[in-house]
């Protein structure tokens, strides 16, 4: 049903989990999750999930998960855009599962295929000490609760290890985002046939 | 708590700084407004309800009748016109304004037709400086006729340590919204690199600005930085075993050029930056970005 005078605006997201580079370390699994302000609702879709476990093949060094990801959001306002938030896990030398990474990116802005690839980091231990009980009971530090890192407060007392990467795509539809006066994309690049395909972190 | 009398006083001389530039749109001198009603338009925000309540202008509201963006807008369809405008055209700002549900915000600049800009981005991580613990102190400074609505305008990123490979990942998002009345004054995002030793001590890396696009959609942007020399040898002499070599005062210098023929500085490295810039209402001013 359109309406010539929207009030909301919405945003498609499709794509996947695709893969994940992280040197040191095999059998990961990851969860996802979406951070978003106040003015945005999803309408549909899963905003949280859990992937399956994988390993390295052999000889290729990448680990591939191939995880879908679909939502729809609505909004009055871009402030509070979304934010996917990844967290990687996996087992350590014991057989407990930590954490190996997080790491969260904002969902691409622009309509199109996009490709980003986010960098993941580990909290840090304070000691070495604290690192050693650490990595002996096999509880290394981590975040209680992951949406931290999709926020700009309180992140300047952490300190933080990154090592590895996650690869998404994303298939960006957004709907009367122009009708409400919003522009994403200047003309002069709409004009010459300029689209941005592969992003980069 | 009637703090908008007290912030009024500070009101007066920015509204006549911010009509100085080049216009968008003229707000009319605010008319003086009942207590009560402002301290009820303050308290409906307060039970700030969650579902998006935008209301498009109607068509019998007056173009002229533009409104202050620093008045606070409490309404609904069923009030008057004449009423909404008269509490809508309150003296002061106050900090709950800044502060208040964001959806308020936007209904009062959809309201007002003002042209906003929202920035929307990342501060990805830095490379090429001679050690690898870095943290960023950044912030955003804009020219007068320039508003917050919503978002933080500094802050600090976290300490990475990265393990493989040279560059330092923050992943520290921006989310800033703005509203103005000129061109003049667009936002300056400026950073401090600093360095964290194992020991917990702090050294400055770097100094860098860079001006938010100013056309919109997704830029990957790289911020140079730069040092400020010591003096004599055996200031750096110092700097080299010690650390802590000089820093300035005060922040503007990083991104103003009127006083800087004084330093001497070096290069230092980058800092990669992914913005995405939203403009809302600039093609109604004529404003071709």
């Amino acid at each position: 049903m359109t309406s010539n005078n929207p009030s909301v605006f919405l945003l498609m997201v499709n794509g996947q989990i695709e893969a994940a580079d992280f040197p040191e370390y095999d059998d990961l699994y990851c969860k996802y999750c979406f951070v978003y302000g106040h003015d945005w609702a999803p309408t549909s879709g899963l905003e949280e999930g859990i992937s399956q476990i994988t390993s390295k093949g052999r000889g290729s060094q990448s680990l591939v998960w191939n995880f879908p990801l679909d939502i729809t959001f609505k909004s009055t306002n871009p402030f509070g855009w979304p934010q996917i938030v990844v967290s990687v896990y996996g087992p350590d030398t014991f057989g407990n599962d930590v954490v190996r990474g997080y790491g969260a990116v904002h969902i691409p802005f622009t309509p199109g295929k996009h490709t980003k690839t986010i960098p993941m980091f580990v909290p840090e231990s304070t000691s070495r000490l604290q690192k050693f009980t650490s990595w002996l009971m096999g509880r290394l530090p981590e975040f209680t609760d992951p949406k931290v890192v999709a926020q700009g407060e309180g992140r300047e007392v952490t300190r933080v290890r990154s090592q590895g990467f996650v690869t998404l795509q994303f298939n960006i539809v957004t709907k009367d985002m122009k009708k409400l006066g919003y522009e994403t994309t200047s003309e002069h690049s709409a004009a010459t046939g300029l689209t941005r395909t592969s992003q980069q972190l | 708590m009637p703090r908008h009398a007290k912030a009024r006083s500070h009101l007066m001389p920015l509204r006549r700084k911010a009509h100085e530039g080049i216009g968008l749109c003229s707000a009319p001198p605010p008319t003086p407004v009942e207590e009560q009603q402002t301290t009820r338009s303050r308290s409906s925000l307060a039970h700030g309800s969650s579902q998006c309540r935008v209301v498009r202008p109607t068509s019998a509201a007056a173009p002229h009748q533009e409104l202050d963006v620093w008045g606070k807008v409490q309404y609904s369809a069923a009030r008057p016109a004449s009423e909404r405008y008269r509490a809508a055209a309150h003296t002061g700002y106050s900090r709950a304004a800044l502060a208040g549900t964001s959806n308020d915000q936007a209904a009062k600049a959809a309201m007002t037709l003002m042209a906003e800009l929202h920035i929307i981005g990342q501060i990805i991580g830095a490379t090429g400086f001679p050690q690898n613990s870095l943290f960023c102190k950044w912030g955003v400074h804009a020219g007068g006729a320039w508003r917050l609505l919503s978002g933080l305008k500094e802050g600090q990123t976290q300490v990475d340590m990265p393990q493989t490979g040279d560059m330092a990942y923050w992943s520290h998002p921006i989310d800033l919204h703005y509203t103005t009345k000129g061109l003049q004054g667009w936002p300056k995002l400026h950073l401090q690199v600093w360095h964290q030793d194992s020991f917990g001590r702090c050294q400055l890396y770097g100094y860098g600005y860079i001006h938010v696009p100013s056309s919109p959609g997704q830029h990957r942007l790289q911020c140079v930085t730069w040092r400020p020399l010591a003096g004599p040898w055996q200031d750096q002499l110092a700097e080299m075993f010690v650390g802590g070599g000089p820093q300035l005062r005060t922040p503007d210098l990083i991104y103003s050029g009127t006083d800087r023929y004084r330093l001497h500085t070096v290069g230092m490295g980058t800092v990669e930056l992914e913005l995405c810039v939203i403009l809302r209402h600039f093609d109604r001013y004529g404003v071709e970005s």
